[in-house]
């Protein structure tokens, strides 16, 4: 019965994230138009969340801003797990020699830290958020390939597995008619975590300014910018990284418990 | 032991080699014309350009530019920075004193509450205390250095106005820092902690120290603390990654000098030699934290060497 609880609650906790992504082209204020006369208003009822240093609402702002944070966040993702699968599987699949040279190789990668990596990405390449989800997928990716991996070995030498080898079965049919589709409630539980670390990293870049222009409504920047106001308007600030936190929060949860089906 | 040892520490070395080559050949097929770049705006004449060039060795082939850059770097050499026009190197170890005493400080904090969370959540009765600690790590996990830094700063300094929230030096100004970036290690510290504790607590030889008399602490403190210890230094190893990244952020938020803001500059400088040399050293510092923690493994569970 908690079971069920907590599948249910993590089923909620993914409609929330998309519902808000999808609701921002509803919000009642305008995201980026100043409001003069408006400024640093207390939440209240007609602001849920209070107004900034231009008098726009934080909540608008907040959910406008989860378009390019969060959707990019999924890019890398989705590009992160692309990789991981494809290497991951790969090596636990081939096995050998293969499989040797790879983790070498990943061994190496993750001796440099992802977010360097993605700061060198982010100089040579520019701050747009396309080239940025790139950086922060491809430094991401090391440690999801690793996972991956040590998932499908574990399930390598299965009696099943065995026995359509047995039947003749070839290698690449072994890697995507058994190993993958028996690894799929372990991949989506370690996504959701790549997810998070994915929001992470560029809400951290966005913080420092690094992704995208000035112009861009993002969850990281508003956090960066309410930090200025933190005296008169503390509300700016803390909603900005309550909402970062608790979508990070959620994704973990759905994580696990994804990994306990 | 003396043979693990040789063969662990051709691997780093290995590592070491191909990382710094992997650098090299990644911003050398990087487009654009570094000579142009250093000189910014590139209005300076063909000539002048063609010296720098010279200066720079950008006119020999690659593969003599990339013995001379190796047997730099083995000197201590890391270029020349494009913004400044000083040594990288001197840049860098000008900047290293305020992060390593922000690492370490946060580390140790990391540590300490990583270690107490863990214990508190498995080993401790009544239950609801480890509930309490299994929420205060999981918070840990997902809280943002920028965050809880944030939030530090607004009741410390602003609300409170006990700690400095921007200074250098003293020891006031690094407790909130390294407050901030301790926390979030000792959350994930908390949980590798929580679960080694657990596989322990059911292990054979555990049974037996019970079954002679000692009771649950007395038994994982003599018996399952040494087991337990070695994946958690190889944590605290990987953790240095994020320590790094960490450092970025918390520099910036109380402006602190140190090498997260040398990072930070230079990319906004776009000087790539600044962090060309800064992806080949923090690798470096990864590289050989997890040599260390690879030997102190094997000091503490000698069938770490055989596998």
């Amino acid at each position: 019965m908690e079971d069920r609880l907590r599948k249910i609650f993590a089923a909620i906790l993914i409609l929330v994230i998309v519902g808000i992504v999808a609701s921002a082209p509803l919000i009642p204020y305008s995201p980026k138009s100043p409001n003069f006369g408006d400024e640093f208003q207390r939440p209240s009822w007609r602001h849920w969340l209070g107004t900034d240093q231009f008098g726009r609402d934080v909540l608008s702002r907040l959910v406008w801003g989860s378009q390019i944070s969060l959707i990019s966040a999924a890019l890398s993702t989705v590009i992160a797990v692309s990789l991981g699968v494809i290497i991951g599987a790969a090596s636990a699949g081939v096995g050998g020699y293969l499989d040797w040279l790879l983790m070498r190789g990943i061994d190496i990668l993750l001796a440099v830290p992802g977010i360097l990596l993605a700061m060198l990405l982010v100089a040579t390449f520019g701050r747009g958020y396309l080239e940025i989800s790139l950086g922060v997928g491809i430094s991401l990716s090391p440690a999801f390939s690793r996972l991956v991996r040590a998932t499908l070995r574990s399930i390598r030498h299965a009696p099943y597995i065995q026995a359509s080898e047995a039947l003749g079965a070839t290698t690449t049919r072994v890697i995507f008619f058994h190993l993958i589709p028996n690894a799929v409630p372990q991949i989506a539980s370690f996504s959701a975590i790549l997810f998070s670390w994915a929001i992470l990293d560029i809400a951290g870049l966005e913080f420092l300014g690094l992704a995208g222009s000035p112009d861009n409504v993002s969850w990281g920047r508003l956090l960066n910018e309410g930090r200025t106001y933190m005296l008169d308007a503390p509300w700016i600030a803390l909603s900005a990284g309550a909402a970062i936190t608790l979508t990070i929060l959620s994704l973990l949860t759905v994580g696990r418990t994804f990994r306990e089906v | 032991m003396c043979q693990f040892i040789v063969r662990r520490a051709t691997g780093a070395l290995l590592s070491l080699w191909i990382v710094t080559t992997l650098v090299f050949f990644a911003v050398h097929s990087l487009p654009g014309d570094p000579a142009q770049a250093a000189l910014s705006q590139s209005t300076a004449s063909e000539a002048v350009l063609e010296r720098r060039r010279e200066a720079l060795g950008l006119n020999r082939p690659v593969y003599q530019q990339y013995i001379r850059y190796l047997a730099q770097f083995a000197h201590g050499n890391l270029g020349i920075s494009w913004a400044t026009g000083e040594p990288v190197s001197t840049i860098i170890l000008d900047q290293a004193g305020p992060t390593i005493a922000l690492a370490s400080a946060s580390m140790s904090l990391a540590m300490c509450g990583g270690f107490s969370l863990g214990f508190l959540s498995v080993l401790y009765h009544p239950k609801f205390v480890r509930g309490v600690a299994r929420i205060i790590s999981g918070i840990a996990v997902g809280l943002p250095v920028m965050y809880s830094a944030t939030i530090l700063i607004w009741i410390f300094a602003i609300g409170l106005h006990q700690l400095p929230a921007t200074s250098t030096g003293g020891i006031g100004s690094l407790l909130l820092p390294a407050l901030a970036l301790g926390f979030a290690m000792a959350g994930s510290i908390a949980q590798v902690v929580e679960g080694e504790l657990t596989v322990v607590l059911s292990a054979p030889y555990l049974v037996t120290a019970r079954a002679k008399g000692l009771s649950i602490r007395q038994a994982v403190l003599k018996h399952g603390l040494r087991v337990a210890l070695a994946p958690i230094l190889s944590i605290g190893a990987v953790q240095f990654g994020y320590l790094l990244s960490g450092t970025v952020v918390t520099e910036s938020l109380f402006a602190r000098r140190g090498f997260g803001r040398v990072v930070l500059s230079a990319v906004l400088t776009k000087d790539i030699p600044v962090l060309q040399a800064a992806v080949v050293i923090s690798a470096s510092i990864y590289i050989i934290l997890n040599f260390c923690a690879d030997l102190l493994q094997s000091a503490l569970d000698p069938r770490i060497r055989t596998s």
